[in-house]
C-alpha cells in the first residue's frame, strides 16, 4: 500500500497542465484554501457526479476562501472537453505524464488499473495538508457534507455579503 | 473525519411524504426532476411504498443541480407550488414523466393538466415564492451527505446500491434488522 502523506505536514508541491495545457502548480494557490479532488476518470456516464456537485457548490466552497483543483489521470484534451460538456469551471488538471506520478506521491495511485482513487486532500493557505479522505469504493462519491464540514473546521466561512436591491 | 453516509436532518410534517407517517421504514430521497436517474427509480421507489404500504414511507426532497440540469430548479419551484394546492405527488409524477419538456409553458400545462388553480400557480411561480424551500432542501442535502441525484437514506443511512427494487428491499431489511 503506497504511503499517503499525514495531516499537518506540507503539502506535496506539484506542476499539471490544466484543461489548456497551461502548467499549474499547488503552490500557485499558497494563500488560499485548496481542495485537491483526485478521481478515477472523466466522462463519468453519471450526469450528476462529484465534479458537477462540486461545481453546482463552488460558490459555497469560495466562502471559505477555498478553490478546488480536480485531478486524474486523463490527458489534458480530454479535461478540456469534459469540463466544457458539464460546465465545470474549477481546474482539472493533468496526470497523464509521468503517468500517475502525483497520485502516487499522495498515495492514491492505483495499480491494479492505473487511475487514481477517489480522494480529496484539503490544505490551507499555508500550504499544509490539513486532513484527507479517501473512498473506500472508487465508484461512490463523497458526499458534499464532507467537503464543507472539513472546511468549516480549517477555513471557516466568511459571512455571507448582504445583497442590496 | 466525518461519517458521509449518516443523515443527520430530521423528517418533519413539512416534508413530502408518500405512505403513512407511522411506517418504520422511511425511504428519503434528494431528487433533481431533470435527471434520467431520479426518473428510472421514481417507479421503483414508489412501487416499495405501494408493495409494503404499512412498512415504507417515502420522501421527497430537492436537490436540482442547475449546472447539468438547467430547468431542474424551476421545476421543483412548480413541485412546491403545486405541494401549496395539495398536488405535490401529482406535479412530482408529472414532472418525472415528461422530463423532457420543463420550460415553464410546459410546468404551466402541467398544472392545468393535474387541476391546479393555474393563475395562482403563475403568480407564486414568477413571484418565486417557494425557492426558498427549494434552497433549504439543497442546504440539508449538503448536511446529509447527497452524492449525486438521487441520493436515499434509508431509516437515516445513505444507499449507495443499485437502485433496483430487490437491492432495496434487502437493503430496508438489513435496516430493520439493525445490521445496517
Amino acid at each position: 500500500m503506497a504511503s499517503r502523506p499525514q495531516p499537518d505536514t506540507p503539502a506535496i508541491d506539484f506542476a499539471l497542465p490544466d484543461g489548456e495545457a497551461t502548467p499549474v502548480k499547488l503552490s500557485d494557490y499558497h494563500g488560499k484554501n485548496v481542495v485537491l479532488a483526485f478521481y478515477p476518470a472523466d466522462w463519468s456516464p453519471v450526469c450528476t457526479n462529484e465534479l458537477s456537485l462540486i461545481q453546482e457548490t463552488l460558490d459555497e466552497i469560495h466562502r471559505h476562501d477555498a478553490e478546488v483543483l480536480g485531478v486524474s489521470v486523463d490527458g489534458h484534451w480530454s479535461h478540456r472537453a469534459w469540463a466544457r460538456q458539464q460546465h465545470i469551471r474549477f481546474p482539472l488538471l493533468s496526470d497523464f505524464w509521468p503517468h500517475g506520478e502525483v497520485a502516487r506521491r499522495y498515495g492514491v495511485f492505483r495499480d491494479q488499473d492505473g487511475t487514481s482513487e477517489r480522494a480529496l486532500f484539503f490544505i490551507d493557505k499555508s500550504g499544509t495538508l490539513r486532513d484527507l479522505w479517501v473512498a473506500e469504493d472508487p465508484d461512490i462519491a463523497p458526499g458534499l457534507n464532507l467537503i464543507f464540514d472539513t472546511l468549516e473546521r480549517i477555513a471557516p466561512a466568511a459571512p455571507e455579503e448582504a445583497h442590496h436591491a | 473525519m466525518l461519517d458521509d453516509r449518516i443523515q443527520r436532518s430530521q423528517i418533519s410534517e413539512d416534508d413530502w411524504c408518500l405512505g403513512v407517517p407511522q411506517a418504520s421504514v422511511t425511504i428519503l430521497e434528494y431528487g433533481d426532476f431533470e435527471c434520467p436517474y431520479c426518473a428510472a427509480a421514481r417507479p421503483i421507489l414508489e412501487g416499495l411504498v405501494e408493495e409494503e404500504p404499512d412498512t415504507i414511507r417515502l420522501v421527497y426532497r430537492h436537490f436540482p443541480i442547475a449546472t447539468t440540469h438547467p430547468h431542474a430548479p424551476l421545476a421543483a419551484e412548480a413541485a412546491e407550488a403545486a405541494g401549496a394546492q395539495g398536488r405535490f405527488w401529482d406535479m412530482h409524477d408529472t414532472l418525472f414523466t415528461h422530463q423532457r419538456a420543463l420550460e415553464y409553458e410546459d410546468l404551466r400545462a402541467y398544472a392545468a393538466m393535474i387541476g391546479l388553480d393555474v393563475a395562482r400557480f403563475d403568480r407564486e411561480i414568477m413571484a418565486h415564492l417557494y425557492l426558498p424551500e427549494v434552497k433549504a432542501d439543497f442546504r440539508r442535502g449538503i448536511t446529509d451527505g447527497v452524492n449525486g441525484t438521487p441520493t436515499l437514506f434509508i431509516n437515516g443511512h445513505r444507499y449507495d446500491g443499485p437502485r433496483e427494487r430487490t437491492a432495496i428491499l434487502a437493503a430496508v431489511s438489513e435496516v430493520t434488522a439493525g445490521r445496517g
